[in-house]
């Protein structure tokens, strides 16, 4: 087969492929619009924290376009999947900077995920607020760029985890154990506790245990940690996995105070394991309905619009997040630099949902939910109730 | 020490009865047609979902509604075999092995986005009917949910054996393994016996499907590890012996436990090498034939 | 033409986005490229080809980032690695039949991934390797997009072109014959289980390679565990597929597809599964050949390709050296030879003498074990007791092909043809033994290996010429009658230029005209210096053509002689009284 006959096929395959890829998604027809992006896990593991996002950003745009728009033209959300996997990630936001051309980014959900995307942004200066994903790295690794344009809009590991060493001291535990997912917010949540705790002065009582997600039965792991008469369990796991690490415990016969992060906040975890079998399992949050009078009617404005709200903080923190991008629109327009400074710099965010203050960031702060935001919460007969200090 | 090795071995049993049951719907067709449905695992996940839609439907946690979300499920499930055989199999015997792995697995996908469609991709709870209170065997915790697995993987490798060796279809169906052409020259209609092999395999997927959901919770992906799990189960055991099946799924599961036990990072990757070493020692599994 | 249009396409598609896409195709359609080497034409099965993409990532991840090293370093070296791991699995997993390679290559890629994401001092894991950057040009510049697509696209254009060398030449050749048939390939002296080896070391080498220009491909780079996992291989599978297995651009076309129709359906994410699973089931069973596949073997390609010129040189028969000179020893010996299936004993204690330049023909009844002796001295099968002797010497237990290079080959009892090549590649594979231009000269296609291939070509046609056949010698073999097939084998074994030239009943499912042509062959070659062993049924043949005849009843010797003697003994007689029609004919 001769060479000039294969580029005779493959290249016009590719210009037709091109083509349609072009005309089926009606990015050149929105080349008047201003568009914001959101790449999140809407299938896969982490779907219920990407579905409740896409409410938020949904909710905040179609709010923002209601109002008036920018100037009078409607901003466009452009929505992609990422199925929970880091190469879709990185196409996404590659295809979002460049092809659609946003001004900002919200999203993803994973941290694994996110760790991949924020260089793509970072590299053509478009900022980017992560509403959901919370591992350290994230906002840390162009700390010391001259700009910055990665923003984080999520409890971040290094404050939950503080928040969870807090409990096991006041819990009085003696022999602390550890278990994690074999994800890249489990591996991360890990290597940030393993920091916390030494600077705590606390050693665990043995090694590390993992476990993947998808796992059905921890009782080897517990079974280690049972030996070494650990007291209290330090878990970096999802809904799912956290209830089965409660069922393994009582199959040991070795139920023990269990201290998760957010993810238990997941409806999931009630629904999974059952009210009993939940009951006194501690976790992490900064955000609940009753938070404040804004929060509530956020709350009557999701279910207004989706007939529920089945996971209020991830869709609260992401249309928070969106709102501040446009906010930064509204301030010096259409301009990712100088939407970039607008929200470093902005301190006029009253109207928050969550509990973020008025002014989220800083140069040297790109958290704007850090310790201090956060606060310890238990489940009692099947409800989140706070846990009293 | 001794607790910790009695319960890895007892749990190791429970999990690997589950890998057994799914992997003697291998078994089935890998001898009939030397072909086998690589989306195993997913015609699992629909026998889990659409059981429990059943199950739920019929008034919940009761034997009874979960039998009759059994038969349901498995009737679902016979019929999609002999729709895969249709399909994806029949089409592409003959042609190279690549072409019935892509074939089936691609069917799988299609499965799987279905079942996201119509169950959303969430977990969704099923309450086993013998309920949730932890059982004790010599100290070492078992849910009755798996002990009833265990049970019936067994029950399910005997009967079988039993069906194929004195049922006159069963022999029908061995005789078609060994050699077509003469069982065609017997008067057997080969291409019934194909999709009786699908049927029965499919079956074998939904009746795990309902068994394992109470513990694996149901939901669109719970059939892609299991399924990949279940076949180096077969492959270990020998593909060719439903003893050696569920053997083999047996040992890897107790071995996953131990080695999880040893060094927690060793679980997955344990298994695998574990196949590779068997494979090396004994090409065609544990039991298979030399 | 290609390079034209390689250096055009950053122009047509100037958007970052279609940029990366660009890259991602090139590199991933090596990957594809070197699986299909294994799997389309030695029809071996990886499903853990990710695996050496992600050793390939790894390694230079890691020696760029923690070691320092440049990446013109890092890039052999990560194919030298991809290359040994490959062999690794690949040497113990290829001696067996069936599928055990595809289970082995499996769990491979498991281990690979667990491994991946679990070892976390090695990978970082899910976490992953950040700071990958990509090749510097002299001037310390970064061989960021267009220029990478570039460096991409032409490892690409060399890979493919290796590609294309080694499988239109001989290897290619050998790939496919000895996919369609193991035996045969070894009884003209193809080391199977090297070639098999090789292919898959190819395989692997190409998917490291890809790996690395993954691990490269944005400044700064990042790599986790995430991508590595078990879809990816099969991703691989399905471009192969889709674009045409056992083809020379289909892997490429088919990863192109495979890629870029995704991003057609993007909004459509709540299908997207669904869509991919309907693509490839769609493509397994429409177009199992692949697109490229399919494509060629539309009526208007098949009349675009011609065939090459022959030019007969000398007409006259062809000469075979003698070995040696006829030094009374008796070619081939059988002592006591034993074979035993079980509880069967196939072969009885055979003592049987072959003088060199004869004609020797072995009959017996169905069953008698004239079959088994063939195999057993070709080395199909290997002996239970006894000994062989080859000129004198005792021969261990040896292979096929072993034997073919002392020059003992055969023919089969059901034409044992590679189906799917032309008659004259059926013949070329004979050549196998002769041929001396090895893989580097054919992977550059050097002068040596290009004259060398049209020299055999032609010595090629020249056998067929001797056997009347050359104007079939561009069919695909499974097209020709079963008695041309019978020619075209012959021919194939003659290629070997062998000592002793086995038939196993030649003349079986032979029509009389046929027949006639066949004793006269037979007897041709014979008078060209080769001793013939011949098993046969058809007893006119025997008698016409043989020098002398064994003949066979359970596995043991009841007579011998020159047809005439043979023909009235009484044991023989006795021995077919069974078939009246072969007693008609004594």
């Amino acid at each position: 087969m001769k060479l000039s006959w294969a580029v005779f096929v493959t290249l016009p395959i590719l210009f037709v492929c091109f083509l349609a890829g072009g005309g089926l998604n009606p990015s050149p027809a929105w080349a008047d619009h201003i568009k914001i992006g959101f790449s999140g896990s809407l299938t896969g593991g982490t779907f219920d924290y990407g579905q409740a996002a896409k409410r938020g950003f949904e909710l905040a745009i179609k709010e923002y376009n209601e109002k008036g728009g920018y100037q009078g033209h409607p901003v466009v959300g452009v929505i992609y999947d990422d199925e929970t996997q880091p190469a879709k990630g990185v196409q996404n936001t590659t295809r979002l900077v460049t092809l659609d051309k946003v001004i900002g980014v919200i999203g993803p959900v994973n941290s694994g995920v996110a760790l991949a995307t924020i260089d793509i942004t970072q590299r053509y200066q478009i900022p980017h607020i992560i509403s959901i994903a919370t591992a350290v790295p994230l906002t840390q690794r162009y700390k010391s760029a001259p700009k910055n344009y990665i923003f984080h809009l999520s409890l971040v590991d290094s404050a939950q985890i503080a928040l969870m060493i807090d409990y096991v001291k006041k819990k009085g535990c003696q022999r602390v154990g550890m278990m994690n997912d074999t994800t890249g917010w489990g591996e991360s949540g890990r290597q940030e506790a393993l920091k916390q705790l030494k600077e705590n002065g606390i050693e665990l009582a043995t090694e590390i245990q993992r476990f993947a997600v998808g796992d059905t039965d921890m009782t080897a792991q517990l079974a280690k940690l049972k030996e070494a008469n650990v007291d209290c369990l330090i878990s970096f796991a999802l809904a799912p996995e956290a209830v089965q690490i409660l069922k393994s415990m009582d199959k040991l016969g070795y139920r023990i105070p269990l201290v998760d992060t957010w993810a238990l906040l997941a409806p999931s975890f009630l629904k999974l394991g059952g009210k009993d079998l939940i009951e006194g399992a501690v976790t992490v949050s900064s955000y609940t309905i009753e938070l404040s009078e804004r929060s509530r009617a956020f709350h009557e404005k999701v279910v207004a619009e989706y007939g529920e709200d089945f996971y209020p903080i991830a869709t609260a923190q992401t249309y928070d997040a969106t709102r501040i991008m446009l906010r930064a629109l509204d301030k010096v327009g259409p301009d990712p630099k100088k939407m970039r400074d607008a929200i470093e710099d902005m301190d006029d965010f009253t109207d928050a949902v969550t509990a973020i203050s008025p002014k989220p960031y800083s140069k040297e702060d790109h958290e704007a939910l850090g310790p201090g935001k956060g606060f310890l919460m238990t489940y009692r007969n099947g409800e989140l109730v706070r846990l009293e200090p | 020490m001794l607790t910790k090795l009695w319960q890895a071995l007892i749990s190791g049993m429970a999990i690997g009865s589950i890998y057994a049951l799914i992997a003697q719907g291998f078994y089935i067709t890998s001898i009939t047609t030397n072909t086998l449905n690589f989306g195993q695992g997913d015609f699992l996940m629909i026998g889990a979902l659409f059981g429990l839609t059943c199950y739920l439907a019929f008034g919940g946690p009761s034997m009874l509604s979960f039998v009759i979300a059994t038969v349901l499920a498995v009737g679902l499930l016979a019929v999609m075999g002999a729709g895969l055989e249709r399909i994806a199999v029949r089409p592409v015997r003959g042609l190279t092995s690549l072409s019935w792995v892509l074939s089936t697995l691609s069917v799988a996908l299609i499965l799987r986005n279905a079942a996201q469609l119509i169950w959303r991709p969430e977990q969704h709870p099923f309450p086993s009917p013998l309920g949730s209170k932890v059982l004790r065997i010599a100290g070492a915790g078992i849910l009755p949910q798996e002990i009833f697995i265990l049970a019936v993987s067994i029950s399910v490798m005997i009967l079988l054996m039993v069906f194929l060796r004195r049922s006159l279809l069963g022999k029908a169906l061995l005789a078609v393994a060994h050699n077509s052409n003469a069982a065609a020259a017997m008067g057997i209609n080969v291409q019934r016996m194909v999709i009786f092999a699908y049927v029965l395999s499919s079956v074998l997927a939904g009746l795990g499907g309902v068994l394992i959901a109470p513990i694996t919770f149901a939901y669109a992906y719970m059939g892609t590890v299991l399924g990949v799990k279940a076949f180096a189960a077969a492959i270990v055991g020998g593909l060719e012996n439903p003893l050696g099946i569920l053997i083999g799924g047996l040992i890897m599961g107790v071995v996953e436990q131990i080695a999880a036990g040893i060094n927690s990072n060793l679980k997955d990757g344990i298994t695998f090498a574990l196949i590779i070493l068997i494979l090396a020692l004994r090409p065609t599994g544990l039991l298979g034939k030399r | 033409m290609a390079v034209v249009g390689i250096i055009l396409l950053p122009f047509i598609f100037q958007d970052p986005f279609y940029l990366l896409m660009l890259q991602s195709l090139a590199y991933l359609s090596i990957a594809a490229l070197g699986l299909d080497i294994l799997v389309g034409w030695t029809g071996q099965i990886s499903l853990g080809h990710m695996a050496f993409y992600a050793v390939g990532a790894y390694t230079t991840a890691l020696l760029t980032t923690r070691g320092g090293f440049s990446f013109w370093i890092t890039l052999p070296l990560a194919m030298l690695l991809s290359g040994g791991i490959g062999a690794i699995v690949a040497l113990p997993c290829l001696r067996t039949k069936g599928h055990y390679l595809a289970v082995v290559t499996l769990a491979f890629g498991f281990v690979v991934e667990v491994a991946a994401n679990r070892w976390m001092d090695l990978t970082n894991g899910p976490m992953g390797i950040f700071g990958i950057n990509p090749p510097q040009f002299p001037s310390g510049e970064f061989f960021a997009p267009p220029h990478y697509f570039y460096l991409v696209a032409f490892f690409l254009l060399l890979a493919q072109l290796a590609a294309n060398h080694l499988l239109t030449g001989r290897y290619g050749r050998t790939f496919l014959a000895l996919q369609q048939s193991e035996v045969a390939a070894e009884t003209v002296g193809v080391n199977v289980y090297k070639y098999k080896v090789l292919a898959f070391i190819i395989c692997s080498v190409y998917g490291g390679l890809a790996g690395v220009f993954f691990a490269h491909q944005s400044p700064p780079g990042y790599i986790n565990s995430d991508t590595f996992v078990f879809s990816l291989s099969i991703f691989f599978l399905a471009s192969i597929l889709m674009g045409g297995s056992r083809t020379l651009y289909g892997p490429l076309v088919g990863t192109v597809i495979l890629n870029t129709i995704p991003q057609v359906f993007a909004s459509l994410y709540d299908y997207h599964l669904m869509i991919y699973g309907l693509i490839i089931l769609g493509t397994v069973i429409l177009l199992p050949r692949g697109i490229v596949g399919s494509l060629i073997h539309l009526p208007y390609f098949k009349k675009r390709r011609k065939p090459a010129a022959d030019k007969p040189g000398n007409v006259q028969m062809l000469r075979f050296m003698r070995r040696e000179e006829a030094d009374g020893q008796p070619i081939i010996e059988t002592r006591g030879l034993l074979k035993d299936f079980g509880g069967l004993r196939a072969i009885d204690h055979l003592s049987v003498q072959i003088e060199p330049g004869k004609i020797h023909a072995l009959i017996g009844p169905n069953g008698s074990g004239k079959s088994t002796l063939v195999n057993v001295l070709t080395g199909v099968y290997k002996s239970s007791g006894g000994d062989i002797l080859y000129r004198g010497k005792r021969l261990r237990k040896m292979t096929p092909h072993e034997m073919a290079k002392l020059g003992i080959t055969r023919t089969f009892q059901t034409v044992n043809l590679f189906q799917g090549l032309t008659v004259l590649d059926n013949v070329m594979v004979g050549f196998h033994l002769h041929l001396k231009a090895g893989f580097w000269s054919h992977l550059l296609r050097t002068r040596k290996a290009v004259q060398e291939e049209e020299a055999y070509r032609q010595r090629a046609l020249d056998l067929l010429r001797f056997l009347g056949i050359q104007d079939k010698a561009y069919e695909e073999a499974q097209n020709l009658s079963y008695g041309h097939q019978r020619l075209v084998e012959i021919a194939r074994a003659l290629a070997v230029e062998p000592s002793l030239l086995l038939l196993d009943e030649p003349a079986a499912g032979v029509n009389p005209a046929e027949v006639h042509l066949l004793s006269k062959v037979i007897q041709d070659i014979r008078d060209a210096g080769v001793t013939v062993l011949v098993i046969e049924h058809h007893m006119e043949l025997v008698m016409q053509i043989s020098d002398r005849i064994t003949v066979l009843d359970f596995g043991s010797k009841i007579a011998e002689g020159d047809p005439a003697s043979v023909r009235q003994n009484k044991k023989v007689i006795e021995a077919y009284l069974g078939d009246p029609e072969i007693l008609a004919t004594l």
